[in-house]
């Protein structure tokens, strides 16, 4: 744990800074100043409730690797998931009655800028942002008391069974079979790109128990424990090398009915409520305000040709360039947010977020890559695991740059694809 | 003016493609890097049996005579079937080294044994991994009697895990005063080097040594005492030349796995290929490529140019450009891979993580810039290695 008054004062006592005590310190006083422009005076007080909490129950080491773009594991998401938890604020924008906040657009935004700032890690949004949100509008009374109390804990950790090898962006060609056998789905068939599906509990998946004239028609929506025998995870290792997502093949996976979620044959607008509120999380406007503060402060020490990048106006037009699109996304995530606070579920327009907020994610790789250049070489991934206590051949920060700037173009690929989001907007906004 | 290949080239690049086609998989070399061994004799010993080694030396030191041009054709089959051997930093840049400014003797003994495949070079020059070697080097070699006495730490030195001998880089002092950088040759089983081997995001591997009072003869200074920089410039150009063709390469490949997986994987009732959104993107990775051959060419042409502004000019040229169309090329082949070009699974993370590196080595796309900018208004030190010309007086 470690408080920010204390490292602002450890700053003017000109003690030495790792680099994420001064990433920190910019993020606080860059938002001190925004607030005084845009926030009301309970807003501004909101926010330093945030921050009060998040720099003294976030824990340190979570907050070191996140900031670092270290390696996390599941007990550093679990233990912040935790701390909020115990909070009260993990699950801010459920409604009261189902253990939430019922917080304004506005105050969620907060929590995710500042919360981010600091070094929280990303919470998984299977549970808390997707089959929670499905559950409380179309699961039994039976479900929500079984599932949601565990997902607000943490007790239970969910994945999520979409993709599969043949149905990616055509989500609709969806094989997998679940047949019903008296109170029981035997299930069969192949699901992919299943994130951390190495550390979940459950499941949700869309599987198809009928084939009608349209291919929308006949698929349901089932929940599974991850121990029920016939399932098997494999690996799938990404291009940086790293084991995110995987393989969930299911052979003679037996069901209960009762983990049904809606009617039978009526799965496919569920699964599309659950996506459409995974696009509004997915513009990622905390982290990456985080992340442009720490490229402009790696521009700012890393030394290359002996001066810093921010000493060349041609790499900081480009980063200004990069902030103006990203405070556009900011505002327009408000202007979405607050909608949706008002309206119900976020419209088509939530695309837009995902296509520039991912966008903007892989910028901001490409520049911090850009400002280390050749330290970036060196391929060590232990030097981003637990533990690391030894030296690269370049500087520490750079080791897993480039590392990164590969695996964030999975961000322009989950989710629907962007090019499925432009599609969305033609069809939907448009009207093409 | 002439854009195409004599048939002999044409010859060359062909057998060598049918060498590297029968000798190369995607699964070998990932056995490689797994074994840490990334090089293996055997192809090592097929590019010398087929001369590729000896290519772009001097006929007069045992080469084959071929310069810019040669090393092009090399280059793109090297990147097509991405080859790990380390044809840069042993044949072209300390090979190179050896051939531009070698004794007669250095260059007996070093460049048959490098043609034949029997002894590899690296050149241990890099100090610091954020500068473009334009910081004054810290490695010093001292004269001692009839020795020379070198101290220092070099990183970052490509082929330098495999190697048999180093061209390494001082400063020499003469008198307490400045000298200049001189050449040194030395054979890595010497003691008094030490290091460490790490790989490259691309899997290479690369050495960092430190030289603890590293003792040389005389026979080992390559070239004149002091006077080294001008061919370490030259033969950095030809490198920079080298990769951005290999990165051509590189692309045609990756850009023909992506039209293969366009044409093959079917949504929506049809083959990705016929959405026209894609087809376009598939066009712009096309374009890119075409004016990186354009630049890859006029760089093989000119960037073996005595002359160092026709020089810079063209090589600065083909690396900006290389860097900006490769990352524009792999990020594109892996958003229409979805979400198989995430996997490492596909042969294209190999080549998109060659890609990276080749973007990170050898001058950013922001210093290459600069340096094309800078070659009109700046003095470009290059008198060492102009073939000296008669001065006439005037009247």
């Amino acid at each position: 744990m470690f408080d920010v008054h204390q490292i602002l004062y450890g700053a003017r006592a000109g003690s030495p800074l790792n680099v994420s005590l001064l990433a920190l310190i910019y993020s606080t006083v860059e938002c001190i100043q925004d607030m005084d422009i845009n926030f009301t005076k309970e807003e501004t007080l909101f926010s330093e409730e945030v921050r009060d909490f998040v720099s003294h129950q976030l824990p340190g080491d979570v907050s070191r690797k996140v900031l670092e773009h270290k390696r996390l594991t599941k007990d550093d998401v679990h233990r912040w998931h935790v701390a909020l938890y115990k909070k009260g604020w993990i699950a801010p924008n459920w409604p009261e009655s189902y253990g939430g906040r019922g917080w304004s657009a506005v105050q969620q935004h907060i929590f995710d800028v500042e919360s981010s700032a600091l070094g929280a890690p990303r919470l998984s949004p299977f549970g808390l942002g997707m089959i929670g949100p499905v559950l409380m509008a179309y699961g039994t009374e039976a479900q929500k008391s079984e599932y949601l109390p565990k997902i607000l804990s943490g007790e239970n950790w969910w994945c999520q069974g979409y993709s599969e090898p043949g149905s990616g962006s055509d989500l609709a060609s969806l094989n997998t079979r679940a047949e019903r056998k008296g109170d029981t789905y035997i299930v069969n068939g192949q699901k992919t790109w299943t994130t951390h599906a190495q550390w979940a509990d459950k499941i949700f998946c869309l599987v198809r128990t009928s084939t009608g004239a349209r291919r929308q028609e006949g698929i349901s929506m089932l929940l599974c424990d991850m121990n029920t025998p016939g399932i098997e995870v494999r690996p799938i290792i990404t291009l940086d090398g790293e084991h995110e997502v995987n393989e969930v093949w299911l052979q003679d996976v037996e069901i209960p009915v009762e983990n049904l979620v809606g009617e039978e044959d009526k799965g496919w607008a569920i699964g599309k409520f659950l996506l459409s509120h995974e696009r509004t999380a997915i513009a990622g406007v905390g982290v990456s305000r985080r992340e442009l503060v720490y490229l402009k402060h790696l521009a700012s020490v890393h030394q290359y040709r002996g001066k810093p990048a921010t000493d060349d106006p041609v790499f900081m037009d480009r980063v200004a360039e990069l902030e103006i699109d990203l405070l556009a996304l900011e505002m327009t995530v408000l202007r979405v947010a607050s909608g949706e606070a008002s309206g119900g579920e976020p419209g088509p327009e939530a695309s837009i977020l995902k296509i520039r907020g991912t966008e903007i994610q892989q910028r901001l790789t490409e520049l911090q890559l850009e400002v280390v250049g050749q330290s970036a070489l060196p391929h060590l991934p232990m030097a981003w695991g637990d533990n690391w206590m030894g030296q690269t051949p370049g500087a520490l920060h750079a080791a897993p740059l480039a590392a990164r700037y590969l695996n964030t173009r999975k961000t322009s690929i989950y989710g629907g694809t962007n090019e499925i989001q432009r599609n969305i907007i033609a069809q939907r906004v448009l009207g093409l | 003016m002439k854009f195409s290949f004599t048939d002999e080239q044409t010859m060359f690049k062909d057998g060598l493609d049918r060498f590297l086609e029968k000798n190369c998989s995607i699964s070998a070399r990932r056995q490689m890097i797994e074994s840490k061994e990334a090089s293996s004799e055997h192809l090592w010993t097929g590019l010398a049996s087929l001369g590729v080694l000896g290519v772009p030396m001097s006929e007069s030191s045992g080469g084959f005579g071929g310069a810019g041009v040669e090393a092009m054709i090399v280059m793109q089959q090297l990147g097509k079937h991405l080859v790990l051997e380390p044809y840069i930093p042993s044949v072209i840049l300390a090979g190179g080294l050896v051939d531009l400014c070698g004794t007669d003797f250095q260059k007996k003994v070093l460049i048959p044994e490098l043609v034949a495949g029997e002894g590899k070079l690296a050149f241990a020059h890099t100090e610091q991994l954020n500068d473009e070697g334009d910081t004054p080097l810290s490695t010093t070699a001292i004269q001692s009697g009839n020795k020379w006495v070198l101290n220092g730490e070099k990183k970052l030195i490509l082929g330098g895990a495999a190697t048999d001998r180093f061209i390494i880089s001082a400063k020499t002092q003469e008198s307490g005063q400045d000298g200049g950088v001189t050449l040194f040759i030395a054979e890595s089983l010497d003691e008094s080097i030490t290091g460490k081997a790490y790989p490259l995001i691309d899997g290479s591997r690369v050495l960092d040594i430190q030289l603890n009072d590293l003792e040389l003869g005389p026979e080992s200074v390559l070239g004149t005492i002091g006077k080294g920089q001008g061919f370490i410039d030259c033969v950095y150009d030809r490198a920079t030349a080298a990769v951005c063709a290999e990165a051509l390469g590189v692309m045609e490949v990756v850009h023909e796995m992506t039209m293969d997986y366009l044409r093959t994987r079917r949504q929506f009732g049809s083959a990705l290929s016929q959405f026209q959104v894609l087809q376009h993107r598939a066009v712009d990775m096309f374009i890119n490529i075409e004016e990186v051959r354009s630049l890859v060419m006029n760089a093989a042409a000119k960037g073996w140019s005595d002359d160092p502004k026709e020089r810079i000019r063209s090589v600065s040229a083909a690396k900006a450009l290389t860097n900006r169309a490769s990352r524009h090329v792999a990020q594109e082949a892996i958003q229409l891979h979805g979400g198989m070009g995430m996997t490492q699974e596909l042969p294209l993370a190999d080549y998109v993580r060659r890609l990276l590196s080749i973007d990170l080595m050898f001058g950013g796309e922001r210093f290459q810039r600069q340096r094309f900018a800078n070659a009109d208004t700046q003095k470009v030190d290059g008198a060492a290695f102009v073939s000296p010309k008669k001065r006439w007086k005037q009247i």
